[in-house]
């Protein structure tokens, strides 16, 4: 009976030499492989779980953390409040926006917020619709036209949203990738400096334009008091606020109430667009910026060529961030632009027109600064990626002799060769010479327009051209 | 021993009158820096309580400071309170009249200039560590032959300067003897009384006439004017200077590109080059404002005198007035146009060419380098980078002023100025 397990052993070494050396090499190989990778799974396990047992200790302890507080400097995590108030007004239907990764991000056509906004585009379209009818009615103007083109760029605007909300997750895990390659600030100012302007444009031209379109409402009001049709005051107001809706169809409170409702969407969805160009350059123009501080670190001192090669590969990682974020919200650009140029124009010319009272003097020149303004403001914010992009040039010329190298050269050479510039769909590229090209535009249009101008007078009731 | 006292003396004298000689003659003599030829100019601005900033006279850059409690300062900021009350009252002046191209004119002359004041009050806070990077610019610079490439700079500027003060003067002086002799519409009795009135309308829009706020509507007017002047040559003298520098280097170079250099000569080419770009860059981040306002208000000020040419003159004086400030203004828009953009006709095309003519010998990597970082950037003043100032935008804003004419001319009604009773309704 001994003789058994014996004869097991021997069959079993047998079987082991009749492997190949090679082969048995192979397997040892494989088993110590093996070994380790579990070793370093469950090491990494058990450390994962002590982590989320040391948050969850301290969470239990102090509602929040430090981290939470602390910026770690990424787009991602700047930009997510703003889309989350857009999302409030049925834009950008993407969720997981405020989480601190862009991992989180995701986009689907069955959650309540893609259905929202589908909601409020469909609306929009019978709103255009409507208008456009009302429009056709009557004799067509530069003047007239103004609402079509209002909620016809209203509608562009949701609909790119849209489908950037498709794109944005994707776009957001390619900025994180090349935000972790560039060079990384130390203190938690220099970090807090790209989300703390971003927040400072959201806030102040959401601010404005709430601002504005209290102002709208009191000149609207005063107007509805003077000139009444009936002796129901909200329902003046209504009649007047929606005036294509009530052309058609008799008077109803639901309707009034979807007409408000839309009335304040597409104010803040106009104001958004602008507000986004300028939100998406500053990140572009800080991410530059980014780089350039440390370009300026190292100003003039004899850097290895692989300094000069990791720089230039991230530079040109922020440009072909550029160029991605371009392809996708040029559209968006593109209409604000044209928007801005076509308002202006028409508010311009309108203020030659006698002010019928107060309060409308106050309305409308306060709209026509801050439009003025908010142009102005993308315009410049816009530019202001060119600008930093051009800015690495000076660093450069500074490279003392010993350290130039062709990776230096060759840095020089694309920085100069290149336009990196946020763009109108390729039309147009945003740069500072831009500005003065488009008022130079206005100036020349409006000179134009000024011919053909007749002062209407506000005061009358039965032409209705209040809005 | 009584000689030898004597004599020695005498060679005391002597070398007391040598040196108080050498002390004359170094009074007379140039160092040919930037700040040593500026600073009479910068003297007369300060009587106008423009760029208040101490130590002007001094031999170096390192004696220039700028401080807030110096009377110097003291006086500008006085200035500008004074002009701000006055723009304030020109703007409701204004306002209760028709607002029209030409009626804003008072607002935008007192806007314009009530800037250029401001943007004079921080420039001379930057004033001194500017001129103290542009003296160790100029360091670098390959040193001066001779007495008369020295003074070269600080007559060009001197030349210039008083050239276009004594015009602005001459002009100023035309327009009261324009006024004063051939008043057509005497609002008081006495003609200088008149006249006073006449030079601080939104004053007594709002207050009785009394003679000495005429005169200090007068004195506004004059501080106004002066400065409305003073943008411009200013911009024209710093236009020289960063002009010099580039010829100073390019002169330089002139003798070296015959024959080979060695590549540390092209070296310290290139740096010298890239001093000068950086001090421009610097310059035009200080005084960017400052163009932006003197263009601005060039242009506006020439379409609306284009515009009131068409009017009849009521006399010759008025006539011969009109025409003299008219070319005056055309004359001085383009020599700040062409002084400012000599910057940018010096720092490229000249230092190409002779780059272009190196030997093959002497050809090394960095003479390519040099090269193709002057063929890349575009050195030159700009207005807050929203136009650099080249020599092509001269023909742009021809362009726009012919332009704007054009359709101004359309809208254009005559207006009588020898009708007393219509202007007395406009005002």
């Amino acid at each position: 009976m001994r003789l058994l397990p014996k004869l097991g052993r021997k069959f079993r070494r047998w079987k082991k030499f009749k492997k190949s050396p090679l082969l048995r090499k192979l397997d040892l190989l494989h088993e110590t492989a093996r070994k380790r990778a579990f070793l370093e799974t469950s090491q990494d396990y058990i450390s994962r779980l002590q982590a989320e047992c040391d948050e969850n200790v301290v969470t239990k302890l102090r509602g929040k953390t430090r981290d939470q507080f602390l910026y770690n400097g990424t787009f991602h995590e700047a930009v997510g409040k703003v889309l989350l108030t857009a999302q409030f007004f049925a834009m950008m239907p993407v969720r997981g926006v405020t989480a601190k990764h862009p991992s989180s991000l995701s986009f689907s056509w069955l959650h309540v917020r893609t259905c929202c906004c589908l909601l409020f585009i469909t609306s929009t379209l019978i709103d255009l619709t409507l208008t456009i009818f009302k429009v056709l009615d009557g004799p067509i103007s530069f003047n007239n036209i103004k609402p079509i083109i209002f909620r016809g760029c209203i509608l562009l605007v949701c609909m790119t949203a849209l489908n950037l909300a498709r794109k944005w997750p994707e776009l957001m895990m390619h900025w994180h990738d090349i935000e972790q390659d560039l060079p990384q600030y130390q203190t938690q100012k220099e970090k807090w400096r790209m989300a703390h302007t971003i927040h400072m444009v959201m806030l102040v031209g959401m601010m404005l334009s709430f601002a504005e379109h209290l102002l709208s409402m009191i000149s609207a009001i005063n107007y509805a008091s003077v000139c009444n049709v009936t002796d129901d005051p909200l329902r003046n107001f209504f009649m007047l606020t929606n005036d294509e809706i009530f052309y058609f169809m008799g008077y109803s409170p639901p309707l009034a109430l979807w007409g408000k409702l839309q009335n304040v969407y597409s104010t803040f969805i106009w104001n958004y667009m602008d507000v986004f160009v300028m939100i998406v350059s500053v990140g572009l123009a800080a991410k530059f910026r980014q780089l350039n501080d440390n370009l300026l670190k190292f100003k003039g001192m004899h850097m290895p060529p692989s300094y000069w090669s990791e720089r230039r590969i991230q530079y040109r990682n922020i440009c072909g961030l550029c160029g991605k974020m371009d392809n996708a919200i040029s559209l968006i650009t593109m209409v604000s632009f044209s928007n801005n140029l076509y308002f202006i124009c028409v508010q311009l010319l309108r203020s030659l027109n006698q002010m019928p009272s107060v309060t409308h003097a106050v309305y409308f020149y306060f709209s026509l600064i801050f439009l003025i303004g908010r142009t102005l403001a993308v315009s410049l914010y816009a530019a202001s990626v060119h600008d930093e992009s051009r800015y690495s040039l000076r660093y450069l010329r500074c490279v003392p002799k010993d350290s130039w190298c062709s990776e230096t050269k060759r840095f020089a050479d694309e920085i100069t060769s290149d336009l990196v510039a946020l763009s109108g769909m390729k039309f147009f590229h945003l740069t500072r010479k831009l500005v003065l090209s488009v008022a130079g535009t206005i100036v020349t249009y409006e000179l134009v327009l000024i011919q053909f101008h007749e002062d209407q007078n506000l005061w009358d009731c039965d032409q209705s051209n209040y809005s | 021993m009584v000689r030898g006292g004597s004599s020695h003396k005498c060679s005391e004298d002597f070398c007391l009158f040598a040196a108080a000689a050498t002390q004359r003659r170094h009074l007379f003599l140039h160092n040919g820096g930037f700040h040593e030829a500026i600073a009479p100019v910068l003297v007369i601005a300060q009587c106008f309580s423009l760029m208040p900033v101490c130590g002007i006279y001094a031999a170096t850059a390192q004696g220039l400071r700028f401080s807030w409690r110096s009377w110097r300062t003291w006086y500008s900021v006085l200035c500008i309170c004074s002009l701000s009350v006055d723009t304030i009252f020109t703007i409701n002046m204004t306002a209760h009249s028709l607002l029209d191209v030409r009626n804003v004119e008072p607002i935008i002359f007192h806007v314009c200039n009530l800037l250029g004041f401001c943007v004079f009050l921080q420039l001379a806070r930057k004033w001194p560590s500017l001129m103290r990077h542009w003296a160790a610019v100029e360091k670098q610079l390959p040193p001066h032959q001779n007495w008369k490439q020295r003074e070269h700079l600080a007559r060009r500027i001197h030349q210039v300067a008083m050239l276009l003060l004594s015009l602005s003067l001459v002009e100023h002086l035309l327009s009261i003897i324009a006024f004063v002799y051939h008043d057509l519409c005497p609002s008081r009795r006495d003609p200088i009384e008149s006249y006073l009135f006449a030079t601080g309308p939104q004053l007594f829009h709002l207050f009785a006439y009394s003679n000495w706020l005429g005169w200090l509507g007068k004195l506004q007017n004059v501080l106004l004017t002066f400065s409305w002047s003073y943008m411009d040559i200013f911009l024209m003298l710093l236009g020289i200077g960063l002009n010099d520098l580039l010829t100073r280097l390019t002169c330089h170079l002139q003798h070296a590109v015959q024959q080979p250099m060695p590549e540390e000569f092209w070296t310290h080419t290139r740096k010298r080059y890239r001093a000068i770009v950086e001090l421009i860059y610097e310059v035009d981040d200080a005084v960017s404002v400052l163009i932006i306002v003197s263009f601005g208000s060039n242009l506006y000020f020439v379409c609306l005198q284009l515009l009131k040419s068409i009017n009849t003159m009521p006399s010759t004086v008025h006539a011969f007035y009109f025409y003299f400030s008219l070319s005056f203004l055309i004359g001085r828009s383009t020599a700040v146009l062409l002084f400012v953009s000599s910057v940018n006709d010096a720092a490229r095309d000249p230092l190409l060419q002779l780059l272009r003519q190196v030997p093959h010998a002497g050809y090394s990597d960095e003479v390519s380098r040099l090269a193709s970082e002057l063929s890349a950037d575009n050195v030159s003043l700009s207005g807050l980078k929203f136009f650099s100032i080249t020599r092509k935008l001269f023909l742009t804003v021809a362009g726009s002023i012919v332009t704007y004419e054009l359709v101004l001319i359309q809208f254009h009604e005559d207006k009588k100025s020898w009708d007393c009773h219509t202007q007395q309704l406009l005002n």
